[in-house]
């Protein structure tokens, strides 16, 4: 049952629909209007300002601070207008702010790994990094999460929180990479010879840089040959041609004998028992 | 081996392309291809695996296209003008030359060495830049003290020369002369040397080679920081020359000093696996 008659209550609405009373919402819904588009156009001046001598991620977080810091006042002003005392509603925040830190620790944990993560800098906008199992270019840093694009076109939400505790892989921090590939040869093979070819493959290729020097690393003895692995040095642009032209070329040489097949080896026992039945 | 007085010819300039004709050219190991279209320009262009090339054909006129496999580039332009501009011009990377054997210049010595490097050509129709390609194209290559710290430049093999006259004359490659002075008591050991071609201006003697402005590197008493000098023009051994191309990237300061290894360096090891 209400606490009060029905009557007092269209007093009450009548009251608080008076046009005094809409005049007064009306300036605090204009003060927040105009405080908004203030702390719009203010912070796109600042980032503008600083662009040159900020990183993306450095002015993303300086225009969001500028715009939420002013966005509060013009709220407070507003507030202040339709005759509200902050200090009061600053003393109920209080408590309002102890139950709503329970309640979002996860996001605030996230806001604060957000901050700590922008200021290590482990990667920017643009490069690919592997995180969380997914490998993407980093579109948007944020204060809560990082958005990835991975290259089958998805859209990747990585919490904070997860990537400042787990390793990042930045496939993009230095600009030259090297590309590892792996072959067999059988153990009657010359291996200097093999060598030879597959560095003078790499020397061949434009793309494959002459210095650092590729590698010809012995792996071990497998079971059905000698593992060995091939490494060649190349920018981070012609990655994924040099890798493709360099396999390409080693297939060739297989296949023209250059660098011979390994066999086959499979040993097929039959069972004396299974022939008798 | 070729004479030092062989003449070669240029095979840059201005050639006047009628619509619905071409011209093809093979500058070395490049071969390309320009056909005049109605309101556009197609350069196709292919290069051979012969770096030490340095044949010149000029074949004149082209009906049509080639059908062979050519990456083609069109250029479409309302300009009406049928002038066609060949120019060559230095590498767009710093070069290292990288000596076929451990070179040294020992201490007090002062010795003026002779390397080669590929040229550019830029192809220009109506004061336009249609396409700016190597007549080879170089390999890359890191310089650098490490991995993460240097910089993308492109590798060629040379004997380092100290005499100009056995030098072999090709049409697609400029010379560049280089004095150095070695003023430390060690000998200065030249495994690789990166050229800052991008910051020199091309020239052509009477004969038709390509010289870059030379340069001139005196190692400190130290040993660890070098005076580079541009010099100004093409060498003296050049005889009468004439300005072809300007830098690509011209430097304020024709004197600078920078550590050795900016410059040379030793070979580096790979990184282990």
């Amino acid at each position: 049952m209400l606490g009060f008659p029905l009557q007092s209550t269209s007093f009450f609405v009548s009251d608080l629909l008076s046009w005094e009373n809409l005049i007064v919402l009306a300036k605090s819904l204009f003060v927040l209007g105009l405080g908004l588009i203030i702390a719009k156009l203010f912070t796109e001046a600042i980032g503008s300002a600083i662009k040159r001598r900020s990183s993306p991620q450095q002015n993303m977080v300086v225009r969001r601070i500028s715009y939420y810091t002013l966005a509060a006042l013009a709220a407070a002003s507003a507030l202040t207008e339709l005759g509200i005392d902050l200090s009061v509603l600053l003393g109920a925040a209080g408590l309002f702010t102890v139950a709503l830190g329970f309640a979002s620790r996860t996001s605030a944990s996230n806001l604060i790994s957000g901050l700590f993560l922008i200021g290590e800098q482990s990667f920017v906008v643009s490069d690919i990094i592997i995180c969380d199992g997914h490998t993407g270019e980093v579109i948007s840093i944020d204060l809560l999460s990082v958005k990835l694009k991975t290259f089958d076109n998805r859209y990747v939400r990585v919490p904070n929180e997860k990537l400042l505790s787990s390793s990042i892989v930045n496939l993009s921090r230095f600009p030259i990479r090297r590309a590892d590939l792996h072959l067999r040869v059988d153990y009657d093979e010359n291996l200097e010879e093999i060598k030879d070819v597959l560095i003078s493959l790499s020397n061949r290729n434009p793309v494959c840089l002459a210095e650092p020097e590729p590698l010809f690393l012995i792996k071990g003895f497998g079971e059905y040959g000698v593992d060995i692995q091939f490494s060649i040095w190349t920018t981070q642009t012609n990655y994924i041609t040099a890798r493709n032209q360099i396999q390409a070329e080693i297939t060739k040489a297989f296949a023209d004998g250059t660098i011979p097949l390994p066999k086959l080896h499979k040993l097929v026992v039959s069972d004396p028992l299974e022939n008798d039945a | 081996m070729e004479e030092r007085t062989t003449p070669v010819a240029r095979w840059w300039g201005n050639f006047p392309v009628p619509p619905h004709e071409g011209g093809t050219w093979e500058i070395g190991p490049l071969r390309l291809w320009i056909f005049h279209d109605t309101n556009e320009w197609r350069v196709g262009h292919k290069h051979s695996d012969d770096p030490l090339d340095g044949s010149l054909e000029l074949q004149g006129r082209l009906r049509r296209m080639p059908a062979e496999e050519v990456k083609i580039h069109r250029f479409a332009s309302s300009e009406k003008e049928s002038l066609l501009y060949l120019l060559p011009r230095v590498a767009d990377r710093p070069v290292v030359s990288q000596a076929e054997n451990a070179f040294h210049v020992m201490p007090g010595s002062e010795v003026q060495v002779y390397l080669s490097t590929p040229v550019w050509i830029e192809v220009r129709a109506n004061e336009q830049t249609l396409v700016d390609i190597p007549t080879f194209r170089p390999s890359d290559t890191w310089f650098g003290s490490n991995t993460i710290e240097g910089e993308l430049c492109y590798t060629s093999i040379t004997m380092v020369r100290l005499d100009q006259n056995i030098l072999p004359r090709r049409c697609n490659r400029a010379i560049t002369c280089l004095r150095i002075k070695n003023r430390a008591k060690d000998p200065l050991v030249l495994d690789r040397l990166k050229l800052p071609v991008p910051n020199l201006s091309l020239y052509v003697d009477r004969t038709g080679q390509l010289w870059t402005q030379s340069l001139s590197v005196e190692r400190a008493e130290d040993g660890s920081m070098a005076k580079i000098k541009l010099d100004q023009g093409s060498p003296d051994e050049a005889g009468h020359t004439e300005l072809v191309s300007p830098p690509r990237t011209p430097v304020p300061k024709n004197v600078f000093v920078r550590a050795l290894d900016a410059l040379m360096s030793q070979t580096n090891e790979s990184d282990q696996c």
